[in-house]
């Protein structure tokens, strides 16, 4: 499990920003995104939020229930 | 919801703490990666929504606790979070500016020779009172109509709280002079503070409720610090770096 923070880094850094073609001189670009996800979570000592994703055909029938995280960003200037 | 504590159950307070420095660094993360990619955008988290299945505690001394419900455990509640992202202007409208308390000690410090216990320090803090700078601010006819704690007990606090007393000094250098200031609370009260180093009255070049610059003399090195304020006394101590002897050149 990573701490909540991390997993929203980790998910987000993957997402283009920008996707242009020089063939047929086009660029999009993106300006937000929504993200709804089931997650397993628990909290750690310290009160750290750890969170993953739910595990698929991995489950035991001994996983936590799932909670759910809606995280919405948007393209801005550091 | 549950009374006690287990051991896996953490507050509700350190929790929403952990959480918010989390989702700092996370965006501290996304902007370094910016700023290192040379890319002139990215992405900035705007609102967020947690749902988390706890079992919600309250422990002997009434804090809340928030405990993970664990696998084929039933009975968890559906906690659901919505945070979002403010302004530093909406952050500064809200918050209590220690910085322009007069008296930032904590309210635990008095307490050790006031008569508040635990229970009422703790209702304080659910007042939002931590600082002995807010405590003064306070009715105790209004303190004891809402959070319940004795008018006597509260009056008795706020007396404790008026007595100057010393909590650090700290030696400055101003122009090649050795001024010594003292830290503390209450060290003004009306007329100027009276100051001695090791027993020997001192100038006082700058005084403030917390703060007093003086001038001690060539002899001192260490000893008791007083300070009359108001007609009453605090004490603490001092020490100063040994100095080199000053010489002089005698014309005959």
């Amino acid at each position: 499990m990573l701490t909540l923070g991390d997993l929203l880094v980790q998910l987000v850094e993957g997402m283009p920003g920008r996707v242009a073609s020089s063939e047929a001189q086009l660029a999009l670009e993106t300006t937000a995104l929504d993200l709804t996800l089931p997650i397993e979570s628990r909290i750690a000592p310290g009160g750290d939020l750890q969170a993953s994703l739910p595990r698929g055909l991995l489950r035991t029938g001994f996983d936590p229930p799932l909670g759910q995280v809606v995280a919405r960003f948007e393209v801005a200037s550091p | 919801m549950t009374l006690g504590r287990s051991s896996r159950a953490y507050a509700v307070q350190e929790f929403l703490q952990a959480l918010t420095a989390q989702l700092d660094r996370a965006q501290d993360a996304l902007s370094l990666k910016v700023t290192g990619t040379q890319r002139p955008l990215t992405w900035a988290l705007k609102d967020l929504a947690i749902d988390l299945r706890v079992f919600v505690e309250v422990t002997d001394d009434g804090k809340v606790t928030w405990r993970s419900a664990g696998p084929n455990e039933d009975g968890a509640s559906t906690v659901h979070l919505t945070l979002t992202t403010i302004t530093r202007p909406m952050v500064e409208e809200n918050s209590f500016r220690i910085t322009e308390d007069h008296d930032a000690r904590p309210v635990e410090q008095i307490s050790q020779i006031s008569q508040l216990d635990e229970d009422d320090r703790r209702r304080l803090e659910w007042m939002g009172v931590r600082t002995v700078g807010q405590l003064k601010k306070l009715d105790p006819v209004a303190v004891e109509a809402i959070a319940g704690i004795p008018m006597m007990r509260l009056q008795a606090a706020l007396e404790a709280a008026a007595n100057p007393v010393v909590l650090g000094q700290e030696v400055v250098d101003r122009g090649g002079r050795t001024l010594l200031a003292i830290h503390g609370a209450n060290l003004v009260n009306g007329s100027p503070p009276e100051v001695r180093l090791a027993g020997a009255p001192v100038e006082v070049l700058e005084a403030k409720p917390s703060k007093l610059l003086v001038r001690p003399s060539a002899h001192h090195t260490e000893g008791q610090i007083e300070v009359l304020a108001g007609g009453k006394r605090a004490t603490g101590f001092f020490r100063l770096p040994e100095r080199e002897p000053v010489t002089q050149e005698v014309h005959r």
